[in-house]
């Protein structure tokens, strides 16, 4: 009587439904006649536990020490068995016998299994998609409605050297975010148009998207290496490839804008004197090098908003800054002396003839080259190595 | 006839239940069931003029927010430890699965498996370069499963 109580309290405080008994030498007792039913074996009085409950191997040590101490208990639990999950526990009996209690949680662990399956599969999903977020060049994170950092990839830590923490720094924010107040802004600004972002030397293509009504993606592009390719290709479109100085073309740009800018200025042609002379008596490679010398000795004289260009063979365009025509004179002459006392290649002695016009209400670029180059005439048939102002 | 338990351990979804259900069975479904607790399998081998029963634990895989319970690890004679080639993140783990063993089992032998190989494209197949006891797996393709599991007993019983 005193057992069968024994077994009855050890299944209502587990809430386990089947019972086997076994000896020290782990054979089996009694058991209820369930047990078989969930172990799916047919269980045999005197026969080794072991061989119907091969999940028990390895218990041995537990086992005896569950008899050697009384009272101590051990489980095994979510065992998947003839289709059906147990949990087994194993309790001390008496001193002779040792009760192994099963009990039935197919149910409630099928549920698990489910939400389980899906969490696995979904965290599977997530990880592919974080790979792929991470291997792209692009710096990709996500903005929350309060402006915070949600998700960052891979390349965004790199870049800002930041840890997998969303609480990024203020300062990172700063850098960021440049002159705008909010990432709200930011994204507001890119809607309007503005499409580049400049973080120290680098640029980036930048992109922003509400990808639900609450977070914002943007996604930066790396164009550093586009942009300086253009930047060179412009600066070679835009300069004479011999000397580096402006192509008339875009010096016409500049000219047009400072007729606009109503800021007084000069215009000055200049033209070296009997080049051809040059080209004939030492061949093209010491022209070339002496035009090149010819630029170098004007724009020493240059200040930084003041425009030298190549007009065509030895001929060459100046915008001088100057509140009078005396000003700019003054310093064509003094173009003129460097010039004439500079040792060109080879020893060569060069002089150039200045024709200088300054603009008059109505002007425009064409009206004022003309005139420029009417003074540089001048200034050659009247003996070279001269300036010549014509109002 | 020698019992032996030995562990299928590593992440979720690496491939233990496959491994098992290949060497077993001589099986395969690509079909993907989470295992829950542990599910136990019998295989009988002889090894040097001597029968084993192996009692294979395919325990549920480690998640990035459950580790495997080590109160199944009692009494292990050996583990297979299982990392995914084509999940980083289940290979850098590998280590940890095997101090975990050890913590239970200490110094008891463990092979590497490095599961799923066949997903590998065939230039990144030949550079692999693996550890000490570690095998290039594919329960799909049937490599390597009996070496790894002959291995494990070898050890086990050396």
């Amino acid at each position: 009587m005193r057992n069968v109580q024994r077994i009855l309290n050890s299944i209502l405080s587990k809430n386990v439904f089947e019972y086997i008994l076994i000896d020290r030498d782990a054979n089996v007792g009694d058991f209820s006649l369930e047990a078989t039913h969930l172990l799916g074996e047919k269980l045999v009085h005197g026969e080794s536990i072991f061989d119907v409950l091969p999940e028990l191997v390895g218990s041995e040590d537990v086992i005896e020490e569950i008899f050697n101490r009384g009272k101590q208990s051990y489980a095994i639990k979510t065992v998947e068995k003839n289709g059906r999950f147990l949990n087994i526990y194993l309790d001390y009996f008496d001193s002779e016998k040792l009760l192994i209690l099963l009990q039935d949680i197919t149910e409630v662990t099928e549920i698990r299994r489910k939400i389980m399956q899906v969490s696995n599969q979904t965290t599977l999903l997530s990880n592919t998609l974080q790979s792929i977020v991470d291997s792209q060049k692009a710096i990709i994170f996500l903005v929350d409605s309060n402006g915070k950092i949600v998700f960052a990839n891979k390349r965004f830590h790199e870049y800002f050297d930041t840890d997998d923490s969303p609480e990024l720094r203020q300062e990172l924010l700063h850098t960021l975010l440049d002159e705008h107040r909010d990432f709200h802004a930011l994204h507001k600004s890119v809607r309007k148009g503005k499409d580049e972002l400049r973080i120290g030397q680098d640029v980036f293509s930048i992109e922003s998207v509400y990808v639900d009504p609450v977070n914002i993606l943007f996604t930066l592009t790396p164009i550093t290496d586009l942009v300086r390719k253009k930047e060179a290709l412009q600066n070679e479109i835009r300069h004479d490839p011999l000397t580096g100085v402006l192509r008339k073309q875009s010096f016409d740009e500049e000219l047009r804008k400072r007729l606009l800018s109503k800021r007084p200025f000069a215009l000055v042609v200049t033209d070296i004197d009997n080049f051809k002379q040059i080209n004939d008596r030492y061949g093209h490679v010491i022209g070339d090098k002496a035009l090149i010398q010819f630029t170098e000795v004007i724009r020493k004289r240059l200040r930084d908003d003041e425009t030298i260009a190549r007009w065509g063979g030895e001929e060459f365009l100046l915008l001088l800054e100057c509140a009078t025509p005396e000003e700019a004179i003054d310093k064509c002459e003094t173009i003129r002396r460097d010039l004439e006392q500079y040792r060109f290649e080879a020893g060569l002695h060069i002089t150039a003839s200045f024709g200088v016009s300054c603009p008059h209400e109505g002007d425009d670029a064409a009206t004022l080259v003309e005139r420029a180059d009417k003074a540089l005439y001048q200034a050659k048939s009247s003996g070279k190595n001269r300036v010549v102002f014509l109002n | 006839m020698i019992r032996k338990k030995i562990l299928l351990l590593g992440d979720f979804h690496v491939g233990k239940t496959s491994l098992i259900r290949r060497y077993v069975d001589n099986a395969f479904s690509d079909d993907y069931l989470t295992t829950i607790g542990v599910k136990i399998s019998k295989k009988q081998i002889t090894l040097h003029d001597r029968e084993y029963e192996l009692l294979i634990w395919d325990i549920e895989g480690a998640t990035p927010t459950k580790k495997i319970p080590t109160h199944y690890f009692a009494g292990a004679a050996g583990a297979i430890v299982v990392g995914d080639l084509t999940r980083e993140e289940t290979l850098t783990s590998l280590p940890e699965h095997l101090q975990s063993f050890h913590s239970v089992n200490r110094g008891k032998p463990w092979v590497f498996a490095y599961n799923k190989v066949d997903l590998l494209p065939v230039e990144q197949r030949k550079r692999l370069q693996l550890p000490e006891w570690s095998f290039a797996t594919s329960a799909k393709e049937d490599l390597n499963v009996d070496t790894l599991f002959t291995t494990l007993l070898e050890r086990i019983v050396s």
